[in-house]
């Protein structure tokens, strides 16, 4: 009976499972047509449309030594290459992972799947060993820890400093079409060389003659590729306290599952609590103040050698007349300026001057109408209410209840209209003599006169007053409801 | 006691059981043809630059007086309110008699590198606040912002709050600097200025990458091993890609605007601690008087709660309502529980202020 194998029965069963798989892929590659990019996968002529087809029925279709549904062992029959002893799940998912990678369509679903894969596969295989050893140890979950920190390593999703993803990712953005970052240390060897010959202090040498534009550019550039690698040591040396801290929590973790009950009884149960050993590890490292420096020092080490690439580029592009990204930059901005202005009603420019500038001369008008009802008040023909001064208000005044004479009312709002729209050069109804001419002014028709007396013969005063004489869309929408 | 009880056998029936299902689930994977989302009609009914303002059509007429603009974030797509049949808020609301409007903020490329905070809260939310409520003949709509949407809602809100009727924020942060966050505490010593003036706008990988930082291990890995339960089910294969459609399709940030949200918002904290300015408008959070509902999930990872639960007692409005959701910042829309809860509770807190 099964339960009854031995341990060295088991590995070599899983030994012989792992070259079962790694043999199925090997036929399903060979096998797998490759897809035209963009072609749709799998249509006419798929060899494994039919269900009947499918290489992985027919390895569970007998048992191997001592398992119903598994079909009698034969580790190399069909392989393409012979796997390595070590992984031949790995080989096996990484031919099936180029397959995907002409496939189109879901292939970075299934790149994401076969690497993750792979790793627990290998995590599997080494707790697998690890249960053999565990029986009857001093501390049997040592061997289980010492499994698991071998089979992932550093490579830890995120933790690990080979692939550190932050200085990836800065890696692959905005680099295309510009000198590669992965290329500067190579491009940069010479100064670099000489800087670790002489110290830093060669890079911030003064520069002479005709070549010190370029030389200074150059030793800027190289002191801050140095400065982004010092901060990248510093963020993978915190990934890497992550990582050690996060097996320490994982022990702990372990320590507390130690109670009747509460035992991790499957792989998946001892993955999940290493994830979230590691999860925790990571938060407490990535939620410190030292990690929000040196962070924040990596992205901007990694930004200040961007911007000298850009400057390099920027220089070559010049010299070669084709345009850059500065021109660009400040076209793209002339664009957006002028389409916030059109949108804004051209109020954009000078931070809502014109605004105040209209709410300023409704206060004016205002305070004329006022003046005009208490002249009218006195000649008891002319009874106005002041309209309410809106400090900095887009909407228009509230319209004064008016009784005056007839002839009076279309120019004087007009007037007032007319100021509203005069954005800069606001003319008074000025007398000429205003001493004699202020008690003359006592409506808005005598003011208007006095206005036309004195722009007579003064054509700049003639075109404003012509302006202002225009009647607005609101003079037009009361005038129709009167 | 051993704390680990694997027994060979059942180790070796464990990786048999995944073998089987990895092998299964990648011929499924490989029939799969591209995934869509979108469940509901819409029309559109108003366009600027590359915003669209969509209305959402329902099998009925809505019976709602007042609309719903729906806000969403820069940083990912707004589909994820729509995302597919079983799994729509939208679609849930308009079940419900609401009538639902959403902004597409479209994906920002060189050309809208100078987008700043002012464009889109006093430019496009504005323009598109007045667009649905001249619609509607209305002087104000409600309007319901999502993640960083909520927070340009709380702006727009405190700004014009005469033009907003009902106010909800959902998964919103406020206090950009509690303990727990995690985006918050990585930008704090980021030179913005230095990093905008250099990327332009900010590529939509690098902030996918960040998002996988929050959680390297789970986001990278275990969710993949995860899905290998799942992959001889092609329905729920679909759901999970379409899941991982959403995550990855993230426009790029407008540089602009990204950096006044991380000067102003993250590294500033103006929300809380007053000072903020959008274009030459003052934000203050006592001039919002309108009734506000904030939603907010449990396990949110990228909101904490308590960055939500901070607008309690922050705003000038004396009709406040908090609703914890037990779930995390995505499950917040697309969780079965979500589907029973999230658009019932809007709508009911609603019809109670209408």
């Amino acid at each position: 009976m099964s339960e009854n194998k031995s341990m060295n029965d088991w590995l070599k069963d899983w030994d012989a499972l792992q070259r079962q798989y790694f043999n199925a892929w090997s036929d399903l590659a060979q096998k797998a047509p490759v897809a035209p990019p963009g072609a749709a996968p799998f249509a006419a002529g798929n060899p494994f449309a039919a269900a009947g087809a499918n290489p992985f029925a027919a390895p569970f279709a007998a048992p191997p030594a001592g398992f119903a549904g598994f079909a009698p062992f034969n580790p190399f029959a069909g392989a393409a290459s012979a796997p390595s002893a070590q992984t031949p799940w790995h080989e096996g998912l990484e031919q099936w992972s180029r397959l995907f990678a002409d496939a189109g369509k879901q292939s970075e679903t299934a790149e994401r799947l076969t690497d993750s894969a792979k790793a627990y596969v290998a995590m599997m295989q080494s707790l697998f060993g690890a249960s053999a050893l565990g029986e009857g140890a001093a501390n049997p979950a040592q061997p289980w820890l010492d499994a698991v920190r071998s089979a992932v390593g550093t490579g830890v999703p995120g933790f690990d400093p080979a692939t550190n993803p932050f200085a990836k990712a800065l890696r692959d953005v905005a680099g295309k079409g510009a000198q590669g970052f992965a290329e500067l240390p190579a491009a940069f060897a010479p100064y670099i060389e000489q800087m670790r010959k002489e110290g830093l202090s060669w890079l911030q040498m003064p520069a002479f003659g005709l070549a010190r534009e370029h030389q200074e550019h150059y030793q800027r550039t190289a002191l801050a590729l140095v400065e982004y690698q010092q901060a990248s040591s510093a963020y993978n040396r915190l990934m890497l306290e992550a990582s050690r801290r996060g097996n320490e929590l994982f022990e702990r973790k372990l320590a507390e599952r130690s109670e009747p009950g509460r035992t991790v009884e499957s792989l998946k149960a001892l993955y999940d609590l290493w994830v979230d050993a590691m999860e925790d590890a990571y938060a407490e490292i990535a939620l410190s103040e030292e990690f929000s420096r040196v962070y924040g020092a990596l992205a901007n080490a990694q930004m200040r050698v961007r911007k000298q690439i850009q400057i390099e580029v920027e220089r070559t592009s010049r010299e070669l007349g084709m345009p850059t990204r500065s021109e660009l930059d400040s076209l793209s901005k002339r664009v957006h300026d002028l389409r916030r202005e059109l949108r804004d009603g051209g109020n954009v420019r000078d931070g809502g001057a014109v605004e105040a500038e209209i709410a300023s001369l409704r206060g004016e008008v205002a305070a004329l109408k006022k003046s005009l009802a208490q002249a009218g008040a006195k000649n008891s023909v002319v009874e106005v209410k002041p309209a309410a001064v809106a400090p900095v208000a887009a909407k228009p005044a509230a319209p004064s209840a008016v009784k005056s004479r007839p002839a009076a009312k279309p120019v004087r709002r007009r007037a007032a209209a007319a100021k509203s729209r005069a954005p800069v050069a606001v003319v008074r109804p000025r007398p000429a003599n205003e001493a004699t001419e202020k008690a003359k002014a006592n409506s808005f028709a005598d003011a208007v006169a006095a206005m036309q007396r004195r722009v007579k013969g003064k054509p700049k005063l003639r075109a404003a007053a012509a302006q202002m004489s225009k009647p607005s869309k609101g003079d037009k929408k009361r005038s129709k409801k009167k | 006691m051993n704390p680990i009880r694997i027994a060979p056998q059942k180790a070796y029936e464990e990786a048999q059981k995944f073998q089987q299902k990895i092998a299964a689930g990648m011929q499924v994977l490989r029939t799969l043809d591209d995934v869509h989302y979108g469940a509901t009609d819409k029309e559109e009914v108003y366009r600027e630059d590359k915003l669209v303002l969509y209305r959402f059509k329902g099998p009925n007429k809505p019976t709602a007086k007042v609309p719903i603009l729906i806000s969403y974030a820069l940083v990912n797509r707004p589909y994820m309110v729509d995302l597919q049949d079983d799994r729509s808020l939208v679609k849930n609301l308009l079940a419900l008699g609401e009538d639902v409007y959403l902004i597409d903020w479209g994906y920002p490329d060189a050309s809208d590198k100078h987008l700043s905070l002012d464009d889109y809260i006093n430019g496009y939310i504005k323009r598109c606040v007045d667009v649905v409520a001249k619609r509607h003949k209305l002087d104000k709509i409600n309007l319901l912002g999502i993640c960083q949407g909520g927070a340009f809602s709380l702006c727009f809100a405190s700004i014009y709050p005469e033009k907003v009727q009902n106010l909800i924020t959902m998964v919103t942060p406020v206090d950009f600097q509690t303990r727990d966050n995690m985006l918050s505490n990585w930008v704090q010593h980021l030179d913005v200025d230095l990093f905008v003036d250099t990327l332009g706008n900010v590529p939509a990988d690098l902030m996918n990458y960040c998002y996988l930082m929050l959680k390297p291990v789970r986001l990278n890995q275990q969710k993949y091993i995860g899905l290998v339960d799942i992959l001889d089910d092609k329905a729920e294969l679909e759901n999970f890609l379409r899941m991982e459609k959403w995550i990855f399709d993230s426009p790029d940030q407008a540089g602009a605007a990204f950096r006044q949200f991380i000067k102003d918002f993250y590294q500033g904290n103006k929300l809380v601690n007053g000072g903020l300015k959008i274009g030459n408008k003052s934000v203050d959070l006592k001039n919002l008087d309108v009734p506000v509902l904030n939603i907010f999930a449990e396990q949110d990872h990228l909101v904490p709660p308590d960055a939500s639960r901070a607008l309690r007692g922050r705003t000038g409005s004396d009709d406040y309502t908090e609703i914890a959701f037990k779930g995390g910042h995505i499950g917040i829309y697309v969780s079965g529980r979500a589907q029973r809860e999230v658009p019932a509770a809007i709508h009911e807190w609603l019809a109670a202020r209408t």
